[in-house]
């Protein structure tokens, strides 16, 4: 099994650009809105368009998750099967993006848990991720670091604030988005993302991350 | 070959199937097993609910139905016009979505879950303590019959939307669960009402704030297991 590289530069982590944030979440939600309505009304060609509009970024949400090309791949064709098994429930203007990234998490995370029961997967998966680390040119090291450094402190922060902030600033989902996925209040979604992004910043300037 | 835009820095990009290869699938299997479009799921939402109800009211008929006495008309009014329209608030903030495939975040659904009986059985009281004798002891009546009247009518509406809905909660199944088993909770609440006269606290306690919360306990207990999203 082959395992694939989910380390973000620090630079993205700490300013994505506004317009592409923006690009993402809005445009490409319209045209997914637009299509999953009429293949909600049975115009069975418009799946086509969905999946364009909504697979590249649920893929590469799931890349992140699982670092496992072969188990994105697999959880994208589930994530995909099952908003077409619930087709019918899709009311008109309804955004989509949301849905397909609540769907893909819940997936995920029903199969971390199958899965971390199996002592063999855990040893797989640590020994992808160091296949995956020593194969960095040596010139990508500092800012490789770096990313290190805030990966562990993500990994340190509580799940609630962790996946917020991979939400908004990793997959670009606007705050009322974010809160969809996440089933709770943008309110709640901007004071996770904020004790996320204070975290960071500690790290990042050079200081103790804040306990 | 089309590419899925994945990582930047995707070592492995050309292992496994392609990407193009995995929309062909993806597509090829939805194309192969069908799924019903919005107007086939109405017509079903509409038949299973209008089927549910109509068990509900046979069953309020077959107990007795309407049963003013020795209540003054009033107060009857009263009494139902106002759960009533609690009922329905319920109703819109439990099963309505909110404007999202995601349904309500879970804090409003928290909030209607606690707030239901607590607003129901205060707006009893706070009518029926304004006609005197009404709130009196009923030594015969601790509230099993409405405890029982309340369970049957909300059963059948409740165990339909919990069918209607199964399968498609990747948020939080147990607590829309939960607020459905308020909403039907609420809504034989409003029934039973029009049904007893008593106003006595302890049998509200027991008839009418129970049956709510017990609904509510065990929608959320059912919810979690078949509201939940599952593996396609």
């Amino acid at each position: 099994m082959r395992s694939v590289s989910c380390v973000p530069s620090p630079v993205h982590f700490l300013a994505p650009s506004r317009e592409t944030s923006s690009e993402r979440a809005e445009g490409k939600g319209t045209s997914a809105d637009a299509a999953m309505d009429r293949y909600a009304r049975g115009d069975d060609r418009a799946f086509a368009e969905v999946y364009d509009a909504i697979a590249p970024r649920v893929h590469a949400y799931l890349l992140r998750l699982t670092r496992n090309r072969v188990l994105a791949d697999d959880l994208l064709q589930q994530t995909l099967l099952s908003m077409h098994r619930h087709r019918g429930s899709y009311a008109s203007g309804f955004p989509v993006l949301p849905w397909a990234f609540a769907i893909a998490r819940r997936l995920y995370i029903d199969e971390f848990r199958r899965r971390r029961t199996d002592a063999l997967w855990s040893a797989r998966s640590v020994a992808d991720e160091d296949r995956v680390l020593s194969s960095f040119a040596d010139d990508e090291m500092a800012s490789r670091q770096t990313a290190e450094r805030v990966r562990e402190v993500l990994a340190k922060l509580p799940e609630t604030q962790r996946v917020a902030f991979d939400l908004l600033r990793v997959e670009g989902l606007s705050h009322d988005q974010a809160a969809q996925v996440l089933g709770t209040t943008v309110s709640a979604v901007k004071l996770r993302a904020f004790r996320a992004y204070e975290a960071i910043r500690a790290v990042l300037k050079g200081g103790e991350e804040p306990r | 070959m089309t590419r899925l835009q994945s990582s930047p820095n995707d070592p492995d990009a050309d292992s496994g199937a392609s990407l193009a290869e995995l929309r062909a699938q993806i597509l090829a299997r939805a194309a192969d097993e069908p799924a019903p479009t919005r107007a086939e799921v109405g017509a079903r939402q509409r038949l299973i609910l209008g089927l549910a109800l109509a068990v509900s009211l046979l069953i309020f008929l077959a107990w007795g139905g309407l049963r003013p006495d020795p209540r003054p008309l009033r107060l009857v009014v009263e009494t139902t016009v106002g759960s009533a329209i609690l009922a329905v608030g319920v109703a819109i903030v439990a099963l309505g979505r909110g404007g999202s495939m995601l349904g309500r975040p879970k804090p409003w659904l928290v909030l209607v879950v606690l707030s239901t009986p607590v607003a129901l059985f205060a707006w009893r009281v706070l009518t029926t303590t304004r006609y005197p004798g009404m709130a009196a002891e009923w030594s015969t009546r601790p509230g099993l019959r409405c405890l029982l009247l309340s369970g049957m009518l909300a059963i059948t509406p409740l165990l339909g939307l919990l069918w209607l809905r199964r399968g498609s909660d990747p948020v939080h199944p147990r607590m829309t669960a939960a607020s459905f088993g308020a909403a039907a909770g609420a809504a034989s609440w409003v029934v039973v009402d029009l049904w007893c006269p008593v106003g006595y606290v302890p049998h509200l306690l027991l008839g009418h704030v129970a049956p709510v919360v017990l609904l509510t306990v065990l929608s959320a207990l059912l919810g979690s297991r078949v509201l939940r999203l599952r593996k396609p």
